[in-house]
């Protein structure tokens, strides 16, 4: 009997479920909903640390998706690995009138290992499902349960990941035992509600009714514009190890526990680095000794397994296999160093084009990087050990112009990593044409490139054959129809190095002859190709990043029994937002035409935006300016 | 007697020689300093690495299961040249697993870097706990590697075996791959139980291609449940085939070609038959009619949509409402389909454990699955479909003859109503009532059913024609002024579709608008037949545009229609240039002479030909007083072109480009 009632009970439990409209769309207000893909109705995470070896995420959302471009929001994507383990995944689709259609079935649910198209070997995988529903709106609940083990990463509130979104509720919770200290950094005001029992500790943050900010090109990072929350541990424990990152002294402190006893090189090396460095006074020279062994005798080849994602292979390894991944590599470098009587350190960063987003006023594990360094003063020397061709000394913009964590005895510093200006990145480039009656081109061109401006053409060099670079300098041109005839390459290995590039370049038809006049565009190769459009108001500031300086000198010679039309007018600007001159100089058959760019890393406030726009629609104009030469009669 | 002797001593100095250059004599493990000296004309700066042997085998051998594996053996030794060729010594070996957990296994893995040092070669060997696996996706395991102590100039050598129960799965084998490679052996011994069709393709040419017959014993153990084991031994005839192809260049890629598979030099096998003694012959591969046979009992093919699928009557009662004939209910049945389902992946045949209404439920499947379903549907109203399998570009060709279900990838449908044929792919969002996508457009297909036919879908038939017309007039104020309208060949309304979906039409116009600079200002923006998937989409909108008041003005009344790059760039290739379809664009353009200038200079008008009857392109412009008039059309008669002829359409579209950037001028009336 008793059995049969609770039978009932449930029976009219999901019923009663069933019946009750959840998330319908028109309760969205329109002001929300007006610009956005997507709404998040509601969203919930909350940290529950138990101590410093384990924590327990809880995650639960409901978005509605409102057109086909918030489809990416649709679906459910976590991975785990031996610290983070997915305990449930829960989900429920609803159409637009909130009701259930149907609930995630655990065989939907898939299964993959992470291929970053890089490592050998991870031990990441992914759990992956979607509905693969169609009829907008609709709305997607979602419900995880995650474990880890380790509290060295925690989650992040980034309650606005993107444009095109809106946030009706989203809260972010961390529960911490009464005795932990908890670090987090808020912006824009976003202070934590804080209540305290006799055994744990609660931090709270909610962000309601809130639109994206629209996505504007050269703008600040989303971080600065949206509401972010970074939290960290203070003690902490991994796989073992203890550690505590209030400090970055302390973080690299933890850091010197993992990468103890990992430097003990086997009595060759030890052999090898004193006959390489031992007749050598120099400590530089040293250095270049040990660097260039490190990059004839080992290669990239990453394994990420447990641990193994933080602590590097043991020189000895990597001394044998003569392979590792950044983290061994530069762990075996510094330890040769170290058999020389020279000091060096490994250098934690974050690696990638332009990016100088290291928060330093918040320790916490934000590197996927390691390099090596050597202090020396004025001349300290920093390396990339998973190059084989890179010059000693130069960082480029992988990892140059940025913060970064120096690891030493004591612990962790902050510094930063070589700065290249305009004048360190230079492409220097002599072309010298000659175009006959019928507008065919053929023309020497000859380059000096420096800095991050040689990146690619170092790349050109070391990582393709001569076919393959053939191949690519016959397409990247934004010529016609063209070939490339003669390519030679000359390379000078400084801390600032520079590329010497010569190449001989057939264009059929590059200038239009009619029947009476000749139409040529004199700058060849270097079209600006940045537009701003001004059609909406600039909210935020306008930020560019790269900078570098160009210069070319363009000599052609064209068929007697011309004369010019239509020239363009000389151009020289120098304001604000950059240096930009073309100089023309025509004399009987011969243009000359010489062309200065000098870009510089800077920021300008959104009010300047229309400015920024002209300056930059004078040069894309300029730079595809015509010559038209008519007969003369 | 002596000029005899003669005679058969240079007969056998020929065959030791045959031999000598038909074995090559290398063993893992063993290597000279000789070795290292590798003289080939292969070994230039476009190698970074070259394959100096690849040998591998398969043989037949008996299991405790009381039948045969497959053991294939294989053996590959390479130098790697430089550092861009560390890669050649990461290996990655797949293996299958079956759905009950049967798997290939891998034995017997060894292999060992060489170094030379001096006079002196140094070896460093894989150790076992090196190797890693990883679960690729369900039926797919991969082991991983990498070889130790790898240098420039180093000399990697590995050897292991694959020991396998599926012999429907004999390794194929490629002789061409990323690197060069001196020498590529394959060894099959096939017993007579066994019959496979051999699949061979590419251009290179064989150095040995030889079958030779001989008898081998076959002992096997069964050991069924409690009962005891029984061993036994069958002897049968073996036939022996070896192919060899020496110095093969490496694979390269090009654009416009459909897929670099289909030019690979390879070796694939089919199992036919097998004919085990005392028992009848099993057909496997069998004949079109009988694998339709088959397919169409298959639970995972043909039964769900011969069924009468009695739970979609009420579904479907409200897709095809208020339909006045068949064609209009299947168009309903279709739009439905392809409005509310999402496919996930290729296929030919429905998942496991999936039934239709599993699917029809989930929203989702794979192309077979949603195909099927539309087939159910269609079927469930009396309307004649049959699902036609076919290979996707992508996936190279499938063969024009044997069955080979294997090299099939995608499923459509073919319907038939009032007479009328329609090939449908509910699978693609926006693709309308009776088209297929362009990637299917690659051969042979064939439709599945009592009686099974081919079906060619050639690039050939696709023909994307798109018009244009360009007005331009004095406007009333200053300036100039006018309309533009295009219509879009049926893959470009496509492809404009799917880009809308996910943008605004102000948005999409605003772009449109900065393509042609700050001068122009675009207004009226309209896109027709933006939803009617059958019909192509025309864009219309009115400009204006000012063109200064400068003694000369120069001006391309093409605007941003005009071919700005050669979509040939490189000046050589190696492969037939194989395009989505034919063309055929024609702009005509209606201008006024701007008030106060007169026409100094117009382009010359010309008609050029692709190889006499395969393209044409025509630049016709007329000047009549205060109008100009302008009509240019390009014709790609044919969507694949020899290699022979790449010189020739490279120069044809080069001069496309050129006269398409052609200026009028004008200059100021005195």
């Amino acid at each position: 009997m008793v059995s049969t009632r609770l039978f009932l009970l449930i029976c009219f439990c999901s019923v009663y479920i069933t019946v009750t409209a959840q998330y319908p769309v028109f309760t969205i207000p329109d002001s929300l909903a007006k610009s956005a893909n997507m709404v998040k109705r509601t969203e919930e995470t909350t940290i529950e640390i138990k101590n410093i070896g384990k924590a327990r995420i809880l995650i639960k959302y409901a978005y509605t998706i409102l057109n086909e471009a918030g489809d990416r929001f649709a679906y459910f994507i976590d991975y785990y690995d031996r610290f983070r383990q997915i305990n449930s995944i829960t989900g429920t689709l609803y159409d637009a009138l909130g009701t259930k259609i149907k609930q995630v079935k655990k065989k939907d649910i898939e299964d993959e290992a992470v291929d970053d198209n890089m490592s050998l070997a991870t031990d990441s995988r992914t759990k992956y499902h979607n509905f693969y529903y169609k009829k907008y709106p609709y709305t997607v609940e979602y419900e995880t349960e995650i474990e880890i083990s380790g509290i060295f990463d925690l989650p992040d509130w980034r309650p606005v990941p993107r444009h095109n979104i809106s946030v009706i509720n989203s809260k972010f919770t961390i529960v911490t035992p009464a005795d932990y200290t908890l670090r987090y950094k808020y912006n824009q005001g976003f202070k934590p509600v804080i209540n305290s029992t006799a055994s744990n500790k609660t931090y709270s943050w909610e962000l309601k009714n809130t639109i994206a900010p629209e996505l504007e090109i050269y703008g600040p990072d989303w971080d600065e514009i949206t509401p972010v929350v970074l939290t960290a541990p203070t003690d902490f424990e991994i796989d073992g190890y203890k550690g505590s990152m209030d400090t970055w002294l302390h973080f690299g402190q933890f850091m010197n526990k993992l990468y103890a006893g990992k430097d003990v090189l086997p009595p060759a090396i030890k052999q090898k680095v004193h006959e390489l460095t031992n007749g050598l006074a120099d400590n530089k020279e040293k250095v270049k000794a040990i660097y260039n062994f490190l990059q004839q005798n080992t290669r990239y080849i990453s394994i990420q397994l447990g641990i193994g994602g933080w602590q590097p292979f043991d020189a000895s390894f990597v001394a044998t296999k003569k392979y590792g991944d950044c983290k061994a590599l530069s762990n075996y470098m510094v330890a040769m160093l170290k058999e020389a009587g020279i000091k060096g350190n490994t250098v934690l960063i974050y690696g990638g084009d332009e990016e100088d987003n290291m928060i330093t006023d918040f320790p916490s594990n934000q590197f996927n990087h390691a390099i090596a360094c050597v202090p020396l003063g004025k001349d300290t020397i920093w390396l990339e050990c998973t190059s084989q061709t890179k010059q000693a000394g130069f960082m480029g913009s992988f990892t140059g112009n940025r913060k970064a964590l120096l690891i030493n005895d004591e612990g962790g510093y902050v510094v930063s990593t070589p700065y290249y200006k305009s004048n360190s990145n230079l492409q220097l480039r002599k072309i010298e044409a000659v175009i006959d009656e019928n507008g065919n081109l053929i023309t020497d061109i000859n380059t000096r490139f420096t800095g991050e401006q040689q990146e690619l053409h170092h790349s050109l060099i070391h990582s393709s054959t001569k076919e393959q670079r053939d191949k690519y300098l016959n397409t990247r041109l934004s010529l016609p129809t063209y070939t490339v005839t003669k390519t030679d390459y000359t390379e000078i290995n400084n801390s600032l190095p520079e590329v010497y590039e010569t190449l001989k370049i057939e264009a059929p038809n590059y200038a239009t002859v009619t029947g009476k006049r000749l139409f040529i565009v004199p700058n060849i190769f270097n079209k600006s190709s940045t537009r701003l459009a001004q059609d909406k108001e600039r909210k935020n500031i306008i930020r560019f990043k790269s900078c570098y300086k160009d210069v070319d000198t363009i000599n052609i010679k064209i068929p007697a029994g011309y004369k010019p039309e239509s020239l363009p007018k000389n151009i020289e600007i120098n304001n604000a937002y950059g240096k930009y001159s073309t100089t023309y100089n025509i004399k009987d058959n011969d243009i000359t035409l010489i062309r200065i760019h000098e870009k510089n890393a800077a920021q300008y406030p959104a009010s300047a935006f229309a400015e920024v726009a002209a300056y930059y629609e004078t040069i894309y104009k300029a730079d595809r300016a015509k010559i038209v030469f008519v007969k003369a009669e | 007697m002596l000029r005899i002797l003669a005679l058969s001593a240079v007969v056998i100095c020929c065959i030791n020689q045959l031999k000598a250059q038909d074995k090559l004599n290398i063993k893992y493990g063993k290597l000279a300093v000789a070795d290292f000296a590798v003289a080939s004309a292969l070994v230039d700066s476009n190698a970074n690495a070259i394959v100096l042997a690849d040998i591998g085998s398969t043989e037949f051998q008996g299991n405790n299961k009381g039948r045969l594996s497959l053991i294939f053996k294989r053996h590959k030794r390479i130098k790697i040249l430089n550092k861009n060729g560390f890669d050649a010594a990461k290996v990655e070996i797949s293996l299958y697993i079956s759905n009950s957990g049967d798997e290939e296994k891998l034995d017997d893995v060894k292999a060992v870097t060489y170094n030379l040092e001096g006079d002196k070669i140094v070896e460093t060997k894989l150790e076992t706990k090196n190797i890693f696996k990883e679960q690729v996706r369900k039926n797919i395991v991969t082991k991983k590697f990498t070889l130790p102590a790898v240098k420039e100039g180093s000399i990697i050598d590995y050897t292991y075996t694959i020991n396998s129960d599926f012999i429907f799965n004999l390794q194929p084998w490629e002789f061409q791959g990323e690197y060069p490679c001196l020498w590529s052996e394959y060894e099959v011994n096939i017993p007579e139980f066994y019959n496979y069709v051999f699949l061979s393709q590419g251009s290179q040419a064989f150095h040995t291609n030889k079958t030779t017959n001989s008898s081998t014993s076959y002992h096997l153990n069964s050991a069924s449940g409690a009962e005891r084991s029984e061993s036994f031994s069958i002897t049968a005839n073996v036939s022996t085939n070896r192919w060899v192809m020496k110095d093969v260049p490496a694979l390269k890629n090009e654009s416009f070609i459909t897929t670099l598979s289909n030019h690979i030099s390879k070796i694939d096998f089919q199992l036919s038959q097998i004919n085990y003694p005392n028992q009848p012959v099993q057909n496997i591969m069998g004949t079109w009619g009988k694998v339709s046979e088959e397919r169409l009992k298959d639970e995972s093919f043909g039964v769900p949509i011969e069924r009468g699928n009695g739970w979609l009557d009420d579904e479907i009662k409200i897709i095809t409402k208020n339909s006045s004939n068949k064609l209009e209910a299947a168009q309903k049945i279709y739009a439905y389909v392809r409005d509310n389902f999402t496919r996930t992946g290729n296929g030919t045949y429905i998942s496991d454990n999936t039934s239709l209404k599993d699917i029809f439920k989930k929203r989702s499947g794979n192309i077979a699955e949603i195909n099927l379903l539309l087939i159910a549907m269609l079927r469930h109203e009396k309307i004649e479909a049959e699902p036609v399998i076919l290979s996707t570009r992508g996936n190279g060709f499938a063969h024009a003859i044997y069955p080979l279900m294997g090299k099939f990838n995608y499923l459509v449908c073919q319907a038939v109503i009032d007479s009328s044929r329609y090939y449908l792919d509910a699978g693609l969002p926006r693709l309308g009532f009776g088209m297929l996508p362009e990637y299917c457009y690659n051969g042979r297909a064939r439709i599945i059913s009592t009686v099974p036919a081919a079906v060619d879908f050639e690039a050939d038939m696709l023909l994307e024609n798109k018009a244009t017309t360009i007005i331009i007039v004095n406007s009333a104020q200053k300036g100039m002024e006018g309309g533009f309208t295009t219509t879009l060949g049926m893959y470009e309304s496509l492809e404009l579709r799917n880009k809308l979906a996910k943008t605004n039409k102000e948005d999409y116009f605003k772009e449109v608008e900065k393509g042609y600079g700050n001068e122009m200002k675009i207004t009226n923006g309209e896109i027709d037949s933006l939803k009617i998937y059958e019909q192509p989409v025309t864009l219309k909108y009115d400009m204006k545009f000012d063109l200064g008041d400068d003694d000369v003005i120069y001006f391309n009344p093409l605007l941003n229609e005009a071919t700005k790059q050669n979509p040939f760039k490189s000046m050589s290739r190696l492969y037939p240039v194989e395009m989505p379809y034919r063309f055929n664009e024609t702009i005509n353009v209606n201008m006024e002479v701007p008030k106060g200038y007169k026409v100094d200079e117009l382009p010359k008008s010309t008609r050029v030909k692709l190889n006499e009857d395969e393209g044409m392109f025509e630049y016709i412009v007329k000047n009549n007083g205060d109008n100009i008039q302008l009509r240019c059309r390009l014709v790609l008669g044919k969507a694949n072109y020899a290699t022979e002829d790449y010189q020739t359409i490279r120069d044809f579209f080069g001069f496309v480009v050129k006269k398409q950037a052609e200026q009028i001028v004008f200059k100021k009336a005195k």
